[in-house]
């Protein structure tokens, strides 16, 4: 047990800890942090780790919502085997979708997630004797007369293991062999890498994130509307990890907690702004700042002048490695040789 | 079971329908062929077309025909503005993963612009005056002045675009761009240039669209985000980057539209193009006249 791990350890112990006296606004804040927080990691797999750009997490978590929500309705079963056929279906439309449009390449992905996003959505709203149309449908709760505090503890709990999950993932062979395909998928597909495969897994997995944050948090709010499918949605799941860092597994928790903490702060102070804000965001911090804040914080200029305040001499720091080490040693030994 | 009046008035129905999204699509493809990317934000430049046609006629007072040139001045301003400011990084510096950007800031300029109408301009649906206000009745078919000169003007911007690319030397360049970009620079085309000049017409067909369109549809800050899904659809039917297979899918997917439409229902239509569009990508993945990418 290193420093690092103790000192998360405490933090998380403290932070459940204080959930239970939390007052009802931050467990909602947290809930509905942890939604997003599970939309965005599992979209940063898709859109950061393989590059692709897929606009349809929004729509998977709604269509999972309404899968498990008609489901409890219509057959009278309990909540949880509701959530598990909307999530199975959720994997299995995913599949689908992306083994038809991964086999060209990233531009098909996108024009057909967009529409079929937009399809869901419109699917959703004229379906009005089945879905309840504009107006809404409404589940039935997760945990029946549930206190913010138990649906925060699961909240957190599910966020915690899916980050856990995906930190994992990307350390695996599987991790690196997605990172490669997003690198280059020339290269990669040169080394024996089944691209495609991989593509198609990193899509599928997006899905079930999308789906799982979807099914908890419609039985959490109950009650679901088709404009959570809407490509307003998609952007704000997108601005988080293109704030953070695309592809690296802070950079979207970073970026989710200010995105989702900005747009808190924007709609009570300033009004409807939100996804106004996010447009010219995601405009700038692609133009400007392509690796998010993990790449600003680990560029070589940040890090050379961290490492300059740490020496305290003015001097950039140097890590002595043994390869340093050597270079002195033989130095000395030819200038011992000259003189 | 259908009537040959109601035949004739599904297709001519149909006719109009594919002009107006061959309209839409052109742009589209025109900016794909050359820059290997797609705009996102051209339903956005289509909406800002028909909010340009509304505020000019309210307060000028003019022809709608006379406003169409502006709309289309706007249009290829806008375009280049866009394509300087935003699109030129993902050609002239080697930028990884150009596409991908390109697709994550043209998102992000829709939404921009999207929200920017939606508080600049009110949500409120608008409509500008009738461009031709009399009805043509053919049998027992009646149409809309409107309609009528919607398609024939789109009809004419069509055709002057094709004129432009296959006759002048600028859109001989774009041309040469599109088909081999270090052949066309070694024959001494800029393709900074070219790219601009094919970034504004995509542009400035969106805003003529849009400002068409606004006549016969209502001006409203979302008014472009289904048209212009239409338009996708059509563009991978036809194979991205292909212009003769844009024109071919246009037509097929206005006739399935128009009759989809009045067999099954027209409730359902903007979904159609979905399921238009995942057949082709299973039968045919380069659409009808794509060129086979290699893939992986």
């Amino acid at each position: 047990l290193n420093l690092t791990k103790a000192f998360l350890f405490v933090l998380g112990a403290v932070v459940l800890i204080y959930l239970d006296f939390a007052p009802v606004e931050y467990l909602t804040f947290a809930v509905v942090l942890c939604y997003y927080l599970l939309l965005a990691v599992g979209w940063n797999i898709v859109g950061g780790v393989t590059y692709l750009a897929s606009f349809a997490q929004a729509a998977f978590a709604t269509l999972a919502a309404y899968i498990s929500a008609m489901f409890v309705t219509y057959t009278g079963s309990v909540v949880p085997v509701g959530m598990a056929v909307g999530i199975i279906a959720v994997i299995a439309i995913s599949y689908g979708l992306g083994y038809i449009t991964l086999r060209m390449g990233g531009a098909y992905l996108a024009l057909a997630t967009i529409a079929f996003s937009e399809s869901v959505r419109v699917w959703l709203t004229v379906n009005e004797s089945l879905t309840g149309g504009a107006a809404g449908y409404f589940p039935a709760p997760l945990i029946p007369g549930g206190t913010p505090a138990e649906y925060c503890y699961l909240f957190v709990g599910v966020t915690i293991t899916s980050i856990y999950f995906t930190y994992r993932l990307l350390k695996s062979k599987r991790g690196v062999l997605m990172k490669a395909v997003g690198n280059d998928e020339e290269a990669a597909s040169a080394l024996g890498v089944n691209v495609r495969a991989i593509r198609l897994f990193a899509f599928t997995l997006s899905g079930l994130f999308a789906a799982i944050g979807g099914v908890l948090f419609a039985h959490y709010l109950q009650v679901i509307v088709p404009a959570d499918g809407s490509l307003m949605e998609q952007a704000t799941i997108m601005a988080g990890p293109i704030v953070g860092g695309l592809g690296t597994i802070f950079g979207p928790v970073i970026g989710t907690l200010i995105i989702i903490g900005a747009r808190d702060i924007i709609r009570t102070y300033l009004g409807p702004y939100d996804v106004l804000f996010f447009g010219i965001i995601m405009i700038v911090s692609m133009k400007f700042a392509r690796n998010g804040i993990v790449g600003m914080l680990t560029s070589p200029r940040v890090r050379s002048f961290g490492r300059r305040v740490l020496s305290r001499t003015g001097e950039p720091f140097r890590k002595r490695t043994s390869a340093t080490n050597e270079f002195e040693r033989r130095s000395e030994f030819t200038q011992q040789k000259g003189n | 079971m259908l009537g040959l009046d109601t035949l004739a008035s599904l297709l001519i129905f149909g006719v109009l329908l594919s002009l107006e999204y061959a309209l839409v699509a052109l742009g589209v493809t025109i900016i794909f062929g050359l820059m290997k990317l797609i705009n996102f934000a051209h339903g956005e430049i289509f909406m800002l077309g028909g909010y340009i046609q509304y505020y000019f006629l309210l307060w000028t007072g003019l022809n709608p025909l006379v406003a169409l040139p502006v709309s289309f001045l706007a249009g290829l301003a806008i375009g280049s503005a866009i394509e300087r400011a935003l699109i030129r990084p993902t050609y002239t510096t080697s930028l990884s993963k150009a596409g991908e950007y390109a697709v994550i800031i043209t998102f992000g300029l829709s939404l921009f612009l999207q929200n920017f109408a939606l508080f600049g301009f009110g949500y409120e649906y608008r409509s500008p005056p009738a461009l031709w206000p009399v009805t043509i009745t053919v049998g027992t078919l009646s149409i809309s002045g409107d309609v009528v000169l919607t398609s024939v003007m789109a009809a004419v911007s069509i055709i002057a675009v094709l004129l432009f690319i296959e006759r002048t030397w600028a859109g001989l360049s774009m041309k040469a761009v599109a088909q081999n970009l270090v052949g066309a620079q070694m024959a001494g085309i800029r393709p900074a240039w070219t790219n601009n000049v094919g970034f504004a017409l995509g542009a400035g067909l969106a805003t003529i669209a849009g400002a068409l369109l606004a006549h016969t549809y209502l001006v409203y800050p979302y008014d472009g985000v289904l048209p212009v899904l239409t338009a996708f659809t059509v563009v991978v039917l036809g194979g991205l980057g292909s212009i003769k297979g844009t024109l071919i899918a246009s037509f097929i997917v206005g006739m399935a539209y128009s009759f989809l439409g009045a067999l099954v229902s027209f409730s359902y239509v903007n979904i159609y193009g979905l399921v238009i569009l995942l057949i082709v990508l299973v039968v045919r993945p380069q659409g009808l006249f794509g060129q086979k990418e290699r893939t992986f």
